[in-house]
């Protein structure tokens, strides 16, 4: 299973089963080095089987979109405390399916906690690694997903 | 828990910067974290995980990386921004690395870290239902700040 697959399969696992369904695959591309441009981030470390960052970056938008749908339209603001607090479980209930998927063939991988950064015109740089992106858009904004890890043998 | 890695982390700290870079540094304040961190600079992060989950936050100024490129290689003229993220990310690795190792030297318990990511600019920074601690130090006239937070901590 390539890992652009994983993502996908694990998007579908997680986001989906909030009614994200909304949202498509705009582009799936390798890239040398893990980074994003977008303003709010969510950082996850994976050790184990696998060693690396995931980074999903978004859209101001699509983190107000995350928010509203999980909190069932109680919260509209992504800075909201509660609402950096479901953004980051949705990111770890993502991760947590990825590292299932990668975890295959005794391979078992752990993810650390999420970390949230935020900011306009910030700059992320992880590691020089090969990294599977697959960029999602919606009509309330693109969410990018970036896996930097590499397979220890 | 978190009271004894925070005690590798001090030991670390002192002992890699002596033994490295012959550096001093003081420990001048030890508090809680805020919930919310807004900061001017470049940030290294690493995350724990293993038997504990959390994550080590190195908050940076770009003058103190200045300094520490000069000390590692003695000029500044070939100075970019990749190897100064470069040096932010293996200050971190290195003292982490090793107060990852003298606490489950330590304890029975075995923690791992994830490689560092760096971030620059004018940041927001929060880790949900996370219990953490800053440690600051000072170096000559310089300052960096330290971020440890484990899940369920204390």
């Amino acid at each position: 299973m390539y890992k652009s697959d994983m993502i996908i399969s694990a998007v579908n696992e997680s986001f989906f089963q909030f009614g994200f369904s909304n949202f498509v695959v705009e582009k799936i591309e390798e890239r040398d080095i893990t980074s994003s441009d977008f303003p709010v981030n969510v950082i996850i470390g994976c050790e184990g089987g696998w060693r690396g960052n995931i980074i999903i970056g978004m859209e101001k938008e699509f983190a107000n979109f995350i928010v509203k749908t999980m909190t069932m339209g109680m919260i509209e603001d992504y800075r909201d405390k509660m609402g950096l607090s479901a953004i980051s479980e949705m990111c770890n209930m993502f991760a947590g399916a990825f590292a299932n998927k990668l975890s295959f063939n005794s391979k078992v991988t752990f993810i650390s906690p999420p970390t949230v950064i935020m900011g306009d015109n910030i700059k992320v740089f992880l590691s020089k690694v090969n990294t599977t992106t697959v960029l999602y858009s919606s009509e309330r904004g693109r969410m990018e997903i970036s896996t930097g890890i590499w397979e220890i043998t | 828990m978190l009271k004894e890695l925070l005690n590798c982390y001090k030991v670390a700290f002192k002992t890699r910067f002596e033994d490295f870079l012959n550096l001093s540094p003081e420990l001048v304040e030890e508090r809680d974290s805020d919930e919310q961190i807004d900061f001017e600079g470049v940030v290294s992060l690493v995350g724990i995980t293993g038997e504990k989950k959390g994550r080590v936050i190195f908050y940076l100024s770009e003058e103190f990386l200045k300094m520490l490129y000069r000390l590692i290689y003695g000029e500044e003229e070939s100075l970019n921004e990749m190897e100064l993220y470069a040096v932010a990310a293996e200050i971190n690795n290195i003292i982490s690395g090793n107060a990852i190792t003298l606490f489950n030297n330590e304890s029975s318990k075995r923690l791992f870290l994830s490689p560092p990511s760096i971030f620059s600019g004018k940041l927001s920074i929060t880790t949900p239902r996370i219990n953490s601690k800053d440690l600051i130090y000072k170096i000559g006239n310089l300052k960096i700040a330290v971020s440890i937070g484990l899940e369920g901590g204390i």
